[in-house]
């Protein structure tokens, strides 16, 4: 069974100590708080072998994303959103594009197996480079579009 | 690889999430207390705080990760536990507040948005440990901030307890005059129930059901605004199409919450127990049931037709819903809040609404008289027959019916009412001013009706 760290727990503790957490250790909110105002470091135990495993095998689940890109259409669109995907070792397995009245929608459809980046890095990274090009990017899990629109 | 989905699909779910509030309205996770009954209540509620914390520890870490990686909001994260009267019993204490104190410190250590399960089922009488839970409502609400209260006073299988109508009624009072200085907002976490279920996920009348397992995760949709926009976008539709169209929709929507169901029990650990197809508005502009109801063609909701409207709408939502997920309950139905739906409280307003109508709304869709501000000197008996109407609505037609009505203390009709937040705002509305004083006093208990007589 994990342990919990509580509050209660953390406020016996004296500020700027150290605590020792495994990656299953379940924090609870209003300790992590707590952790954060003692300016508490955490030291992750070296997990063993077969939590390594597992994690690995959870992480590579999650594997397929969607990129979608919507505004007015301008040169260089694909072009820095292949690029910040290459930047994090993200393959596209496929795109389309249409272009309405200069109105432009690409959709990609991406694999995340090999990302440098977790998904919300790459999410935010991804929206910034939208904000910056006056366009609404996206990035979402395959399986949102899947449950919606697949039986 | 073929390209999977067209344009048109992926577009269609970024605007239902960009535009058209499209979220998770509530993880909640039931947990089961019954392991935590003790001779002791100060040990009781130190094994209760434990099994809290420890099982939903980290349920809003799962919940925010969960919005992260598919770009959908989760509103709420909440947890349910067992009856408190049931765990309570065990010891011989006369007031259970400090459990009270106990839920509202796990809350605030796990950081969910509501605790529900300060609850008592007596729809076919009290036990003792029930009578004191029922009298410490008041008194627990006031002095909490995330706990909320429901009571069971009617099934159609065991008739209306009366004697519990009417002590709800006093207990809605007290409760308003506690909490006056913030309108009556106790009263806002308080519910009243015929035909309870016991796996509802929605605020305020969770509670995890006795024939429940020992934890779950239920799952609350929403999605007016993505509704709403199917039905102005066809305003020439007959209402069978149009109905086709509202079901193909709260498909996709119902969707996303089996995602989510499953996404969040397998990252917990927990069994995913059900998807709740209700229509949950907020306060939000387009984010409103009544919206859609005038979109179908009202002039403002509450006008005739508004019942038939209502009809259309959650039958609909219900089929599509059904088909969506592997498993459907709770309450399942839309939700006709006044205060928490600005199109509501609108139509409350400009005299379009009134309870009376609303009465008749609940007997065709889910709750009852939902966030219904009243004035404070209405009496504990016209608020207990008020219950008493819609309980007979929820036996009789066997189906789950609710009260959460808050008569605010120094308010009277045309007032308006700001509870803030998601509970929104709303007027005070007009109560028939004749007594029911001398029926609700006969007390006793309603009997089963002939509906209840199945087997």
């Amino acid at each position: 069974m994990p342990e919990v760290i509580t509050r209660d727990r953390i406020a016996e503790l004296p500020d700027r100590s150290q605590l020792k957490v495994s990656v299953d250790t379940i924090i609870t909110r209003a300790a992590r708080e707590l952790i954060k105002k003692k300016s508490i470091e955490l030291q992750l135990i070296e997990e063993s072998r077969s939590q390594r495993e597992e994690k690995q095998k959870s992480d590579q689940e999650a594997e397929r994303g969607i990129v979608t890109v919507v505004g007015h259409d301008r040169v260089g669109i694909i072009a820095r959103v292949a690029g910040i995907l290459a930047e994090s070792n993200v393959n596209i397995l496929d795109i389309s594009q249409t272009v309405l009245q200069g109105f432009f929608a690409m959709i990609m459809i991406v694999d995340l197996s090999c990302s440098r980046n977790n998904f919300s890095e790459l999410r935010q990274k991804l929206e910034d480079a939208g904000e910056e090009m006056g366009l609404k990017i996206t990035l979402q899990h395959e399986d949102v579009f899947r449950y919606m629109h697949r039986v | 690889m073929p390209f999977s989905y067209t344009t048109d699909e992926v577009l269609e779910t970024i605007r239902m999430v960009e535009l058209e509030n499209l979220d998770i309205r509530t993880i909640t996770m039931g947990i089961s207390l019954r392991d935590c009954a003790d001779p002791d209540l100060k040990a009781a509620g130190k094994k209760i705080y434990e099994k809290i914390v420890r099982t939903a520890g980290n349920l809003v870490d799962v919940g925010e990760e969960l919005e992260r990686n598919f770009g959908i909001p989760i509103i709420n994260k909440r947890v349910a536990v067992t009856p408190i009267a049931l765990i309570a019993e065990a010891a011989g204490e006369d007031d259970y507040c400090y459990l009270a104190q106990v839920l509202e410190k796990a809350a605030c250590e796990i950081g969910i948005n509501f605790i529900g399960g300060y609850a008592a089922l007596v729809h076919k009488g009290f036990t003792p440990g029930d009578q004191i839970l029922i009298n410490s409502i008041p008194t627990a609400l006031a002095e909490t901030e995330h706990v909320c209260a429901a009571v069971n006073v009617g099934t159609t299988k065991a008739g209306i307890n009366m004697e519990a109508v009417y002590t709800m009624g006093k207990v809605i009072k007290e409760t308003a005059e506690r909490t006056a200085d913030r309108n009556g907002l106790g009263c806002a976490k308080l519910v009243v129930f015929c035909n309870a279920p016991e796996d509802n996920p929605f605020m305020a009348g969770a509670f995890h059901g006795v024939g429940e397992p020992d934890s779950v995760i239920n799952v609350g949709v929403s999605g007016p605004g993505v509704i709403l926009h199917v039905v102005k976008n066809n305003p020439d539709a007959d209402l069978g199409t149009l109905a086709s169209l509202i079901k193909q929709t709260a498909f996709k929507i119902t969707r996303m919450g089996e995602l989510f169901g499953r996404a969040a029990s397998k990252k917990l650990g927990v069994p995913f127990g059900v998807v709740d197809l209700s229509l949950a508005p907020t306060p939000a502009v387009g984010d409103s049931v009544a919206d859609i109801l005038e979109a179908m063609g009202l002039e403002r909701c509450g006008a005739p037709g508004t019942t038939a409207a209502l009809a259309v709408l959650n039958d609909a939502v219900k089929k599509g819903g059904a088909m969506a997920s592997s498993y459907v309950g709770g309450l399942s139905g839309a939700f006709i809040p006044v205060s928490e739906d600005e199109g509501m409280s609108r139509a409350a307003a400009e005299g379009a609404l009134t309870i009376e109508k609303l009465e008749a709304m609940t007997c065709i869709c889910s709750v009852g008289l939902d966030m219904i501000v009243i004035p404070g000197d209405t009496s504990a008996e016209t608020i207990a027959a008020i219950i008493a109407d819609e309980a007979a609505i929820g036996m009789i037609n066997k189906k789950t019916t609710g009260v959460r009505i808050i008569p605010a203390p120094g308010k009277t009709t045309g007032d308006y009412v700001e509870f803030g937040g998601l509970l929104g705002r709303a007027p005070v509305m007009a109560v028939n001013r004749f007594s029911p004083a001398a029926f609700v006093r006969r007390g006793g208990r309603i009997p089963a009706p002939l509906q209840a007589l199945t087997n």
